[in-house]
């Protein structure tokens, strides 16, 4: 406050003397310093070393200043060195100097003088010289925070999106197919060859050359209730309604033979070479050696109810089955006892699929109260996986190109679902409504790239699930089609 | 009836077990004595041409229905008789969607089954096989079908809450209450569990509920005339752009309320999306890799002398 004081008395000061001292210099930057100068030597002249000021408008703050800048020039004892000390401890005494040489030379030098000191001194000559603190440079850019805070992020390169056709590719008719979850009426042979079994009828549609044949027709008493062609593709092998199982050889067009021992009706067929596993409405699984008399070689009793599913592994050493009962049973080819029995399904299980790259693994699929697709270690009967897959599951086809699995739905969504598998869980790739009814069959083609669907809306329908050429991983599709869904 | 006659009417679960998956879950259930007839037929000739002659026989009788007094009861018994001998519902050999659609299409004019709580049982079936249920309630209450009826109101609202939408849920109600929905006690009574289920499962959105404009005003005003304005300024200069006319208070009046005839099927709604299915001979499909071939080779069949051999 005490420097602020003296800074506001003095301006005041300054102003008076102007007024008097106009006609000497009239537009002198350097007449307020002048001023001060003047009024220093007319307080020495008048009194020496006394306190007092002559001025009598002077306030008592005045006097203060007066008297500190009094107090060491009347220590001095020498007149000469008055001149020195003052030039040494006030800047004003400069313009004093400047002064006598504009007296003897001209006005324009002492401007540029005390400009060039002014800058020197880092001064500005039309501000206050005792200002408490000089104000912060300004910036010479303005600051723009947005573009530093909003720079635009790097756009993430994607990759390919894998596009699925909903559409299907083909359509064809399929009357009187039967409505029923617990048959199997739909094969594809590794020759390119349709079995479809519509009441008591099994037509045989040769998918490369176009031809059709009724290749099997039963007894008006019974009905197909599932068929299944053998590896090689030669043989049909055919379940009735009534128990038995019938093999047709599809080249000459004749049935081979017939073979009895169950007493309801076989659901599921699989084979394993040259034996053939029938599943019974009463619960029990037969082998059948088709080579030779004596057909039946073992018989499986593990489940209560019918069974529904029933797959080979690959290499033909294990042998999985799904019952009504809720239960998936896991067989060792050599024994009669189930190696593991799995409770964990709430409805019965038909869709039973081993996966085609990793032989330990089996995909099961429950029915209308459980929903669950559950993955086992058959090797060491553990639960690999579970995805809630929201619809009745009525069948399940891994893919042979790339690690995904296709399951194919019932009540109440009646939809196809593709989804990539990997040991950390499932992610649902599509979902395509297949059908206006419930999808009960499916078959995938052995090229592994078109999956066929009926339903009993008695169509039968071709999907194109994997398009490219001959690679691992499928290319992605440069042509767009008519209707698909792009995802993540 | 007889609870003494042991064993005649009784059914045993045993023989729906065998065919639980074909069953499908239905809101009303199912008759468990005509799931058991119905499990214990198989898929012979001869069961197919009974459940043909049968069906025949209600054919024949909705032909006679226009000279009774309720010529909706035929229909009912028909919708029944198809419930019963097909649990799984819709498929091409039961034609349940094309059945009720028949019927709910038979009786859109007809005032005598205006407020029907029977008829609006059939279309309230019919709404789980269609694609847009919003439509159908709006179709409904275009024709003031079932207005009075809490089921309208209860449905409705059933539809949106299955889908998380708890707001219009509640404006369907609220609409229901204006109405004076009849049976009105069950009515509120479904609506305080529907309040419970939204506090329950969506609180957020229960607490921030507030008053805004009803959505639903559109589809249920019918009467609404619009206004024609009276004031039009003269277009002094042909100006490039012409200014859209925008509402003071925000919200759209409603248009004149044109004629809905009729709902369409769900065959006609979706006939250009669907391929229709061809016969098999001629069309080809063939593969692009090799196939696989079997690496033991091939077996013999053994032939039996006989074909059928025991």
């Amino acid at each position: 406050m005490e420097i602020a004081g003296n800074s506001s008395t003095i301006s005041p000061t300054f102003s008076t003397p102007t007024k008097k001292r106009n006609l000497v210099f009239p537009n002198s930057p350097i007449t307020p310093l002048h001023q001060q100068a003047l009024l220093g030597r007319n307080g020495r002249s008048s009194k020496r070393c006394s306190p007092k000021s002559s001025f009598i408008r002077n306030s008592p703050k005045i006097d203060v200043v007066n008297t500190d800048w009094s107090i060491p020039l009347c220590g001095s004892p020498r007149n000469k060195s008055r001149p020195a000390s003052r030039s040494d401890r006030f800047i004003p005494s400069r313009p004093n100097t400047a002064n006598a040489f504009v007296n003897s030379i001209s006005s324009d030098v002492p401007f540029d003088y005390s400009e060039s000191v002014a800058e020197a001194c880092g001064f500005d000559l039309n501000t206050r010289v005792l200002a408490f603190k000089l104000d912060a440079p300004e910036a010479k850019k303005p600051v723009d925070l947005r573009t530093q805070h909003n720079r635009p992020q790097r756009p993430v390169v994607t990759p390919a999106k894998r596009r699925f056709n909903t559409t299907p590719e083909r359509v064809l008719d399929a009357p009187g197919i039967i409505d029923d979850y617990y048959l199997n009426l739909l094969d594809w042979s590794n020759l390119n060859v349709v079995a479809v079994a519509l009441e008591r009828n099994v037509y045989v549609w040769n998918a490369d050359s176009g031809s059709v044949s009724a290749l099997a027709e039963t007894d008006e008493s019974t009905y197909v209730a599932s068929v299944k062609w053998s590896h090689d593709g030669s043989f049909l092998s055919v379940g009735l309604g009534n128990g038995l199982v019938d093999i047709y050889d599809v080249e000459s067009q004749t049935k081979l033979r017939t073979m009895a021992g169950h007493q309801a009706r076989v659901g599921c067929l699989s084979w394993n070479r040259h034996v053939l596993s029938s599943g019974s409405r009463s619960g029990a699984i037969h082998h059948h050696d088709v080579r030779i008399a004596n057909h039946q070689i073992g018989t499986l009793q593990g489940h209560s109810s019918e069974v529904c599913g029933l797959a080979w592994r690959s290499d033909g050493l294990q042998l999985a089955s799904g019952g009504n009962d809720n239960v998936v049973q896991i067989w060792d080819a050599r024994s009669s006892i189930p190696k593991f029995t799995k409770t964990n399904h709430n409805a019965a299980v038909k869709a039973v699929a081993w996966c085609p790259w990793q032989s330990n693994l089996l995909a099961t699929g429950g029915g209308t109260m459980d929903k669950q697709i559950h993955f086992w270690n058959a090797a060491t009967g553990a639960r690999v996986n579970t995805v809630d897959a929201g619809s009745q599951v009525t069948s399940l086809i891994w893919s042979p190109h790339s690690k995904e699995i296709m399951s194919t739905h019932g009540f109440p969504d009646n939809n196809l679902s593709i989804w990539s598998y990997s040991s950390s869980g499932l992610t649902k790739q599509v979902d395509i409504p297949a059908h206006d009814t419930r999808v009960l069959y499916s078959a995938l083609s052995p090229d592994g790239r078109i999956l066929s669907t009926a339903a009993s809306d008695e169509n039968l329908k071709f999907w194109r699930v994997y398009d490219g050429d001959h690679v691992k991983r499928p290319i992605p599709i440069t042509k767009t089609p008519s209707s698909s869904i792009t995802i993540r | 009836m007889e609870p003494l006659d042991a064993g005649k009417n009784w059914v045993h679960m045993d023989v729906i077990e065998q065919s639980k998956e074909n069953i499908e879950p239905r809101k009303a259930g199912h008759s468990a004595s005509a799931l058991a007839k119905s499990s214990s037929r198989n898929h012979t000739e001869k069961e197919v041409a009974g459940l043909q002659k049968e069906r025949m026989g209600h054919e024949r009788k909705i032909e006679t229905s226009e000279s009774l007094d309720d010529p909706l009861q035929v229909w009912i018994d028909y919708i029944k008789w198809t419930l019963d001998n097909f649990p799984q519902g819709e498929t091409k050999t039961s034609g349940l969607v094309t059945l009720l659609e028949r019927c709910t299409r038979e009786f859109v004019r007809n005032p005598l089954y205006k407020d029907d709580v029977r008829y609006l049982r059939i279309w309230m079936q019919y709404v789980n096989y269609i694609d847009e249920p919003v439509e159908l309630f709006s179709f409904l209450a275009h024709h003031h079908i079932g207005q009075e009826s809490s089921i309208f109101y209860e449905e409705y609202a059933n539809y949106f809450e299955s889908r998380g939408l708890f707001q219009k849920a509640d404006e369907v109600y609220q609409k229901g209450k204006r109405m004076k929905a009849k049976p009105f006690l069950r009515f509120q009574q479904k609506y305080q569990q529907f309040t419970h289920r939204w506090l329950e499962f969506a609180p957020q959105s229960f607490s921030s509920n507030t008053n805004s404009v009803n959505p639903l005003q559109t589809t249920f005003e019918s009467t609404n005339i619009q206004e024609i304005s009276q004031s039009r300024t003269k277009i002094s200069k042909p100006k490039f752009k012409f200014s859209v006319y925008s509402d003071a208070d925000g919200s759209g009046k409603d248009g004149q309320p044109g004629t809905w005839q009729t709902l369409g099927t769900v065959d006609q709604r979706r006939k250009e999306n669907n391929i229709s299915a061809t016969s098999w001979v001629g069309e080809k499909l063939p593969l692009k890799s090799p196939r696989k071939l079997d690496p033991l080779g091939k077996f013999q069949v053994h032939c039996d002398e006989e074909v059928s051999k025991e």
